[in-house]
């Protein structure tokens, strides 16, 4: 079950994404910025993480998970550590992705070139 | 050489073209103009190790070409024109390195071919030359590599952009010498018709063709049907529609003899979802193969060569200004 | 001679006269993609948790293995033939950014380790760190004033 409403909760926010892109002409980098800062602000409100409870990946692997996860980890911090949370809290939750990203993406730079249009 | 109404010169036509030639990358040579290349190569890479230093490549080998076909040395050729779409003109630099030839080099985005023709034909006019050199390249991944996005990113493309030609083109001009000749030209005005979509570059410089063209035919007193066909540079499908409606709209049926280089170079099942090719290589392969091909044979006898160019820059784009454009017009004629 | 037409007349008459894509069918590609990609995320997210991770634990799991996948598929050019078809379908998962990372890194490789795929790595997705972070850390500020009060 969880399965199924992860596809659905997935594909639903990609379809999203692409009425924006196709009604706005939005850019890769826009898109992705708009919805990291959309699931920051839908976290601080209280309402991605009941929401991400139930939908698992599919409200998780989106970017706007990203966001929901970057504010998880700064209100974690902030409960415990107060004020200087807020600054390390973010980073420190989404520290696996980032470095996997910068590794694994300098690592297939190194190996891989780009290649052309045929 | 005469001036001759609002912006045309008149020339005297013993301008002529002595040697073409044309290189491109391996979709191009797939496409209808494929055996007509001078070369066609295997990979985009062309032999070297980045996109810049392969359109570098394909300039130098067309440059090569030009030379042996015209059968002169370097130190015959008076004068090289080259320009191309990179930042500093990057592969004119590295085409033209250690030649010992003079070498201008030219910036007027994808009308680099027809700009390069009208600045030597008026240079030869007016001055004791005798060979002069044109050519310019585009290739598609350094074109999207600095124009774009990184070639591997994910992401979609209108049906209205156009694809950049990977190909290099030139022609050697020589004072009374070929066939055909250049009986008249017609540098066009900088335009702004206000569109800021970069998916849309026809649309873009429709106005720019549209307005040369017009200029041209009044200022030569030339119906439409003097020509044989009249070829724009990159418009696309949907750039040529509109620039055959503006024409009309000031006073010109163009219908007849209007085509664009930009729906020639790729194979059908390639341009299925793109408007056609574009690039200061898309006129430059198209004209120096089929086009002077036809008017040696006597197949074509007058042709009005208009290069379009959008003059963009991704800083002006990011800075919400509109892409200027621009077209220039070369009256090409059967001696 | 010039076209009297009004630059946002003529703009309006260009931009009408691209030939819309379909809404529908890109939104219908974009979900299956992007679906598909949540799925194979939740059973990472599950496999991880069966071998012992703990459910936050996995999540980060599933974001490093998504991310390897992606970063992987970049470098054999099958990243973006997905993207010219997903569209918002591979570009919004975690893998879109992991592509976004990947792909300029290989594009500027040719200039250098440090000059080219150092520096112009995150020209695609350096926005989404700087407004991402900026955004939690304001957030952060808030909880915090109003867990004062």
């Amino acid at each position: 079950m969880q399965f199924i409403w992860a596809f659905l909760i997935g594909g639903a926010l990609c379809a999203l994404g692409q009425v924006l892109i196709d009604l706005t002409k939005m850019t890769a980098s826009r898109i992705m910025v708009t919805f990291v800062v959309a699931g920051v602000v839908l976290s601080f409100l209280g309402v991605y993480k009941p929401f991400a409870e139930f939908a698992g990946a599919g409200a998780t692997v989106p970017l706007c998970g990203f966001g929901n996860t970057l504010y998880q980890g700064v209100k974690k911090a902030v409960m415990e550590q107060g004020l200087i949370g807020a600054f390390t809290g973010g980073l420190g939750a989404t520290a696996g992705g980032i470095a996997a990203a910068i590794l694994f993406g300098t690592g297939v730079a190194m190996l891989f070139s780009p290649k052309g249009k045929h | 050489m005469i001036k001759l109404g609002e912006n045309t010169f008149w020339l005297s036509g013993r301008t002529g073209i002595t040697a073409r030639a044309a290189v491109a990358g391996p979709i191009e040579g797939k496409g209808p103009l494929g055996e007509m290349f001078d070369k066609v190569y295997k990979d985009e890479k062309c032999g070297q190790t980045s996109w810049e230093m392969a359109e570098g490549q394909m300039l130098s080998d067309c440059l090569d070409t030009i030379l042996v076909k015209g059968g002169k040395t370097p130190q015959e050729v008076d004068l090289l024109l080259s320009g191309d779409l990179l930042n500093q003109c990057m592969s004119t630099a590295i085409a033209t390195r250690d030649r010992n030839i003079p070498t201008l080099g030219l910036y007027g985005a994808c009308s680099t071919m027809a700009e390069s023709m009208c600045i030597a034909s008026l240079i030869m006019e007016g001055a004791a030359t005798r060979n002069i050199i044109c050519m310019t390249s585009s290739h598609y991944c350094s074109a999207e590599k600095q124009f774009r996005f990184p070639l591997e990113l994910g992401g979609q493309k209108p049906k209205s952009s156009q694809s950049t030609v990977t190909g290099a083109g030139g022609n050697m001009l020589t004072w009374d010498g070929g066939n055909v000749c250049i009986t008249a030209v017609t540098p066009g005005c900088v335009r702004d018709p206000g569109v800021t979509d970069s998916n849309n570059m026809g649309g873009a410089m429709a106005p720019a063709a549209a307005t040369t063209i017009a200029t041209h035919l009044k200022d030569t007193s030339r119906p439409p049907e003097y020509y044989d066909m009249i070829l724009t540079g990159d418009l696309g499908e949907l750039g040529k529609e509109m620039c055959g409606q503006l024409t009309m709209e000031l006073g010109y049926d163009i219908s007849k003899q209007l085509q664009d280089a930009g729906t020639m170079v790729y194979a059908p099942e390639e341009s299925i979802n793109t408007a056609g090719t574009s690039g200061c290589g898309c006129s430059a392969v198209v004209l120096n193969t089929v086009i002077l091909d036809k008017l040696e044979k006597g197949e074509l006898n007058k042709v009005l060569f208009v290069g379009t160019g959008a003059l963009h820059s991704p800083a002006l784009l990011n800075e919400k200004q509109p892409i200027p454009v621009i077209a220039h017009a070369v009256s090409i004629e059967r001696r | 001679m010039e076209l009297n037409i009004p630059k946002d007349k003529y703009k309006k008459r260009a931009d009408d006269a691209v030939e819309k894509s379909d809404i529908w069918i890109d939104m219908l590609k974009a979900f299956v993609v992007g679906g598909i990609i949540c799925t194979i995320g939740q059973v990472i997210s599950f496999g991880a948790q069966n071998i012992g991770f703990t459910k936050e634990q996995a999540g980060t799991v599933t974001s490093i293995v998504l991310i390897l996948m992606s970063a992987v598929a970049t470098g054999f050019g099958w990243y973006d033939n997905l993207g010219r078809w997903a569209g918002a379908g591979s570009i919004l998962p975690i893998t879109g950014f992991a592509n976004s990372i990947t792909s300029p890194a290989m594009e500027y490789k040719s200039e250098g380790l440090i000059t080219g795929l150092g520096v112009k790595m995150f020209i695609v997705a350096g926005p989404v760190l700087v407004y991402g972070i900026s955004a939690s850390v304001i957030a952060g500020i808030l909880t915090y004033l109003i867990s004062l009060v």
